[in-house]
């Protein structure tokens, strides 16, 4: 292993700090009501676990592992997704 | 098969005998071939059973947290806003940032360069030190308005989940630590890939846990 | 012999779970324990029934003192795993002997409470607060022997137990960290019936309890006799 980082972390990390600074932005945008505020809320989620996928994925390295202990972590993230788009939205 | 070979010591209890060496050892099954699976575990495959294990947890937390909300939506928007969101936005930021450190730490340390991965976790745990900072003075500034973990069911879940959540980062750091001592030493990747790995994995999940946090006590709450 | 000793307490650890629960489902402890926000009159007439209650309670504190022997056998396995200096191994014997404590004298108050189901109301809801709380609130005997397990295994050169089973533990400890909440809250999630304190610490605590059980036979199954190495050595 050369240890070299691979662009792809940069860039995975580049767009984290991107990401939250667009969900961020998405909170305060405050003083939403109605369908607005639940597609609001559900960007909001559905970047905030986009985000724990890509830590995942690159940061842990999880894209090397075997597939049942990566296929655990993306069950996880899905299924707490879902929950808490269907607990803000319905 | 018998352990004739062992140290015979008539002072001491039976089962204190035996070296502590590892010749010794009788053969465990863990020592029979596994069947190998395609892919790198990184740290050691006990270590996500933690992992999954605690962020089941959390995530259990939130759904009830999230469950709690439906009740009172209002009344949590309201809570939600006494919080200082810039603060929770830095930490967010400053976690990833860590996390960022931690991976090129791992790289650093499997290519050998133990000067600069020295450096990069000492970031890492610096991080973890604005982290803890930015959340003392904003549970102060939380105390001080009147809020505490009695304050009704949001600030409950509030506190609960930003404590533990903080529990974890100063084990995390502690942890840190640890690593830093082996970059000092130079102990060299064979034998530190698994715990360097899964040190890093865990301080992965301390950010991940934060970053889900953050959207849903922070700005979900407060839409 | 030994090992047929060591079997047993191993199994002892399964055990006090299915001895535990079936006692407390006559008592009428489980499904549905009494909360911090049951009513007086909720807490009364759950004591008027005091045959059952009584019976039911006596079954659950014979099982919970089955975790004493699976204790031992875990210390057993803790002293190959750390030699000549066990200091973790007795750790985990004396915290593991406060928790057996900390699960019995609780349930054999709530036994006494079923003693006199005439008394006054007022006496019997704080007996009942003092033993459910004196019940869910230690954690620390419970952690630290979580934690000497969990450091001893990761430790051990020998792999005695399956490292996962270390991860499990410190997993388990973890779980436990809540249940002081249980003083601050009269209902709602961290009240001590609540889905984070009772709920959460008796499946993590099931668990711990079956996978020790469990791993720990199959560990006696695959070492060697220990009586046949005592009878070489003796003739050595």
């Amino acid at each position: 292993m050369n240890g070299a980082l691979p662009r792809r972390v940069t860039m995975v990390f580049a767009g984290l700090i991107i990401a939250t600074c667009i969900t961020w932005w998405l909170g305060s945008e405050s003083k939403l009501t109605g369908p607005a505020l639940g597609m609001a809320a559900t960007l909001t989620i559905l970047i905030a676990f986009t985000k724990v996928y890509f830590i995942g994925r690159d940061f842990m390295e999880l894209r090397c592992a075997p597939s049942g202990l990566r296929a655990a972590f993306n069950v996880w993230v899905g299924a707490v997704a879902v929950a808490a788009i269907a607990l803000v939205v319905i | 098969m018998t352990h004739a070979q062992a140290r015979i010591d008539p002072d001491l209890p039976e089962f204190l005998w035996g070296s502590d060496s590892v010749e010794d050892a009788p053969r465990s099954a863990s020592l029979r071939p596994t069947k190998t699976r395609p892919g790198h575990t990184p740290g050691e495959a006990g270590l996500w059973i933690f992992i999954l294990g605690d962020m089941t947890l959390f995530a259990a937390l939130l759904i009830v947290f999230l469950w709690e909300r439906r009740s009172d939506p209002v009344a949590f928007a309201e809570s939600s806003h006494q919080l200082i969101q810039p603060i929770g936005a830095a930490n967010t930021l400053v976690l990833v940032v860590s996390s960022y450190l931690v991976v090129r730490a791992v790289f650093a340390h499997r290519g050998g360069r133990y000067p600069q991965a020295r450096r990069l976790v000492g970031g890492a745990v610096s991080c973890a030190a604005i982290f803890a900072g930015l959340k003392a003075f904003e549970y102060y500034s939380e105390i001080s308005a009147g809020h505490t973990p009695s304050s009704g069911t949001f600030f409950t879940f509030y506190f609960v989940l930003t404590g533990l959540h903080l529990l974890h980062v100063i084990v995390g750091t502690a942890l840190l630590l640890a690593w830093q001592t082996m970059l000092t030493r130079q102990r060299p990747w064979t034998e530190s890939q698994k715990v360097a790995e899964g040190i890093g994995s865990y301080w992965h999940m301390v950010d991940l846990l934060w970053v889900a946090i953050f959207a849903l006590v922070y700005l979900v709450s407060a839409e | 012999m030994t090992k047929r000793i060591l079997t047993l307490c191993a199994w002892a650890g399964p055990a006090t779970v299915v001895i535990a629960l079936i006692g407390w489902l006559i008592a009428g402890v489980l499904p549905i324990p009494l909360g911090s926000e049951s009513s007086v009159d909720n807490v009364v007439n759950f004591y008027s029934h005091d045959t059952r209650v009584i019976a039911g309670l006596v079954i659950s504190t014979l099982g919970v003192c089955l975790v004493f022997p699976l204790i031992a056998v875990i210390g057993v396995h803790m002293v190959k795993m750390e030699g000549r200096t066990p200091i973790l191994t007795f750790l985990q014997l004396i915290t593991g002997a406060a928790t057996g404590v900390c699960l019995l004298l609780p349930l054999l108050l709530m036994t006494t409470i079923a003693f006199r189901p005439d008394r006054s109301p007022e006496l019997t809801v704080t007996l009942n607060d003092i033993a459910w709380l004196l019940f869910i609130t230690p954690i620390a005997p419970f952690m630290i022997q979580n934690v000497a397990i969990g450091v001893a295994i990761l430790n051990d050169k020998r792999q005695t137990l399956p490292r996962w089973v270390g991860y499990v533990n410190f997993w388990i400890a973890f779980s436990f960290i809540p249940d002081p909440l249980a003083f601050f809250f009269h209902s709602g999630p961290f009240a001590w019936r609540g889905i984070f304190i009772f709920w959460l610490a008796l499946t993590t605590y099931s668990v711990f309890l079956i996978v020790m059980g469990l791993t720990l036979r199959k560990a006696i199954r695959e070492s060697a006799d220990p009586d046949l190495s005592a009878v070489a050595a003796t003739l050595a």
